[in-house]
């Protein structure tokens, strides 16, 4: 086969063109750390990459909402503690009082006590957490309880989606947690008022009713410890998952840096050899030597 | 034999070799030109005459100047470069089209969505929070935008084929008149080698056709071409028929070739760039189709689970994103509902109208839009999108192939194009040589048989 110059210097235009969009290739790959860089690269991945893509935000989602649903639950658990000390006072306060020892004044100094540690059960009550009442329901946005601890909140209670099918409480009904077996407020309103009325068996029956109060306080807190633990799962779930998602993306759309930067100097190297063949070429006439 | 016999016989090889001068310095300075034939020049040897009993040779003189040509191989170029044509047109196209879809592993489409139902489920830990409410908004109109700007940008493609299309008919009725011009005037000639410069002319038409519009041809015994378009032939002899720009039933732009009884429809059939283009617009327009048909169930399945709620104030949901009147135009027309965008508590997260601050029911139904497949023929939102995209990718990068292949199918062809009418310059600078060699003998002889004259005329005197 005949083998002119015009041919010989198409070629070399042909092969310098594709390592000019290899090359360009390589570039775009080791500047953006991908391989899929648009669609038409691996079109076939495109459903999995989208799918890993959406797995790490949806991850992502369910961490910032884990997160702020343990805090939320931290601050509920803070405020049924505090609370929970409050009615602890209460009763011992009620057993000093209880007996015939002790005498109408004292009993009146002790309600003093006792009608503020009512105050102190009704701000825990009230808690929030970055403005939300955290035992309003889903009520959230007003306070839950009055002076008087009449509830205004509502049954239902808000929750925070923290995984695929999982869900948690970032609020409580405070109805069921302060008014429900026994109402907490007005067991410390009675025991006020029988220890103003120097009534020795309406303390009795206060110590009774705070006793009462304590164990629903406690149950409470377990179930939030019980939320807590879920939200907690949920996050180390999310966290792996997240991980895990990742690492399966880049091993399909992330490009090897020293993979890549190897491509990159052959190419460049290549096209450096290619331009001396062609220069070199232009030597290489008869018409030269006549 | 005379001298005088000997000073004709000499000046013939002047003139063959000052001929073969002639045809190597026209192959030498058409060496760079595109479509350019080696020439060589044919000789033929004079009959001997008879002289006293001895055959004698009268020389040689120059009987023509051969094209080097294959017909067959011609041919086979002129198709291969309609389907490079075509295919690398639609690579091209289909890139700017590509373009539209965004970059980056993610791309803007399904970033988008995944936006959408991520802002949802933030807003799950506090559905009355306004700022949560905002990213909602926000990530809707991130959505509408990205779906609207990409139907945009497909439109405006399909507009720039339909141009390009369009203002590409002229110049290819310009170049057919011309191969029916040189058709003429190759017939003229009477031969099929016919005027060198002639044929190159034309089968450098011929391939440019090809290039244009997927012309095919065919070169008949008489040297002419025969150039067709769709398997109708638009070049016959002297007389061509133009190819018509029309418009067809949806007012798109199409090509008609004309015919005796009028005109006919050729664009679905035509190749070169003009097919590529029409190939890279009914893909556009497909897109354009399945965008639309997202845009609209999304759209209305949002508003539609969005009316069964209510907002902050109790009030049932209104659109989220604007009522989609139609199928088509409905991602182009992807927006949010302005009464949204100024106000997100107008979104109706709400499952009762009792307006309490975390109630989030149809914020978690509408979240749960993300695996429901009722609205998209068994997908889901996501699926959809993702198989929209591999489609664009398949196609851009099917195209890819395509174009390579067929460059390659050329580039091969016009390589045993150039190893049989190409010109080497070596080869003509030996030619060159030859006949500069021969020259010199026949003007040494030429000038022999002068001095030999002069010497028997002196004696004569």
């Amino acid at each position: 086969m005949r083998v002119t110059q015009s041919g010989t210097w198409t070629m070399v235009r042909a092969n310098l063109s594709s390592i000019l969009a290899e090359t360009r290739k390589a570039e775009e790959q080791a500047v953006t750390g991908l391989l899929v860089n648009r669609a038409s690269d691996a079109p076939e991945l495109r459903a999995q990459v989208d799918a890993l893509s959406a797995a790490v935000a949806d991850q992502s989602v369910y961490e910032r909402n884990a997160t702020q649903a343990m805090s939320a639950l931290d601050t509920m658990d803070s405020a049924l503690s505090r609370a929970h000390d409050a009615l602890t006072r209460a009763r011992e306060i009620a057993v000093q009082m209880a007996g015939d020892t002790v005498s109408a004044d004292e009993r009146s100094l002790a309600a003093a006590e006792i009608e503020a540690l009512r105050s102190t059960l009704i701000d825990a009550a009230n808690s929030d957490y970055g403005g939300r009442y955290l035992f309003a329901g889903t009520a959230y946005d007003a306070l839950p309880f009055d002076e008087s601890g009449n509830y205004a909140g509502s049954t239902d209670e808000p929750s925070a989606r923290v995984g695929e099918n999982t869900w948690v409480a970032t609020g409580r009904d405070g109805s069921a947690v302060f008014t429900g077996g026994i109402d907490v407020f007005a067991a410390l309103a009675d025991l006020q008022v029988a220890l103003e009325n120097d009534d020795d068996v309406g303390v009795s029956d206060g110590i009774t009713a705070i006793d009462t109060g304590l164990d629903q306080l406690v149950t409470a807190r377990g179930e939030i410890g019980n939320t807590t633990n879920v939200a907690e799962d949920a996050l180390a779930l999310s966290e792996s998952l997240s991980a895990e998602f990742q690492t399966r993306l880049d091993d399909l759309a992330a490009a090897d840096p020293a993979e890549t930067y190897t491509k990159l100097s052959e190419l460049r190297s290549a096209y450096s050899t290619a331009l001396q063949v062609a220069a070199s070429g232009k030597k290489q006439s008869l018409f030269d030597l006549m | 034999m005379g001298l005088l016999d000997a000073l004709n016989t000499g000046a013939r090889g002047l003139a063959v070799a000052s001929a073969g001068i002639n045809v190597t310095t026209q192959n030498v300075t058409g060496a760079g030109i595109e479509g350019y034939s080696r020439r060589s020049l044919r000789t033929s040897q004079l009959d001997p005459v008879n002289q006293r009993g001895l055959w004698i040779g009268q020389g040689a003189t120059a009987s023509s100047v051969a094209r080097s040509a294959d017909r067959l191989l011609g041919v086979r170029l002129v198709e291969a470069t309609g389907a490079e044509g075509a295919a690398t047109t639609l690579n091209d196209s289909l890139r700017v089209v590509e373009s539209w879809f965004g970059t980056g592993a993610t791309t803007g489409l399904a970033e988008a969505l995944d936006g959408w139902f991520d802002a949802l489920g933030q807003a799950t830990a506090d559905p009355s929070d306004t700022a949560l409410r905002r990213s909602v908004v926000a990530a809707a109109e991130g959505l509408a935008n990205v779906v609207s700007r990409i139907a945009t940008g497909l439109d405006e493609s399909v507009s720039t084929f339909e141009e390009q299309l369009g203002s590409g008919i002229d110049e290819v009725n310009s170049m057919l008149a011309e191969v029916a011009s040189l058709n003429a005037a190759i017939g003229k000639s009477g031969a099929t080698t016919g005027p060198g410069d002639l044929l190159d002319r034309r089968d450098q038409l011929l391939v440019e056709l090809a290039s244009r519009c997927g012309a095919t041809a065919e070169l008949r015994a008489d040297g002419q071409a025969v150039v067709m378009v769709g398997g109708h032939a638009v070049v016959s002899g002297p007389e061509a028929r133009a190819l018509v720009a029309a418009t067809d039933d949806e007012g798109r732009v199409a090509v008609h070739v004309t015919v005796d009884e009028g005109e006919l429809d050729v664009t679905s059939v035509l190749g070169g760039q003009m097919g590529g283009l029409v190939s890279a617009r009914e893909l556009a327009e497909g897109w354009i189709d399945d965008l639309d048909d997202f845009a609209y169930n999304f759209a209305t399945a949002v508003n539609t689970q969005h009316a069964l709620g209510f907002d902050t104030s109790g009030n049932a949901g209104g659109d989220v994103f604007l009522a989609p009147t139609a199928i088509a135009g409905a991602a182009m027309g992807m927006a949010v509902d302005p009464g949204v965008a100024d106000d997100a508590d107008l979104l109706a997260f709400a499952g009762a109208a009792t307006a309490l601050a975390g109630d989030g029911d149809n914020l978690e139904a509408m979240l749960d839009l993300e695996d429901d497949t009722t609205g998209f023929g068994g997908r889901t939102a996501r699926a959809v999108l993702s198989g929209l995209v591999a489609d664009v990718g398949s196609a851009v990068a099917g195209a890819q192939a395509e174009a390579e292949a067929e460059s390659a199918r050329c580039a091969d062809l016009e390589t045993l194009r150039e190893s049989i009418s190409g010109v080497d310059t070596d080869e003509e600078a030996t030619h060159l040589l030859e006949y500069q060699a021969a020259y010199r003998a026949a003007a040494r002889v030429v000038s022999a048989a002068d001095e030999l004259l002069r010497q028997l005329l002196a004696i004569g005197g």
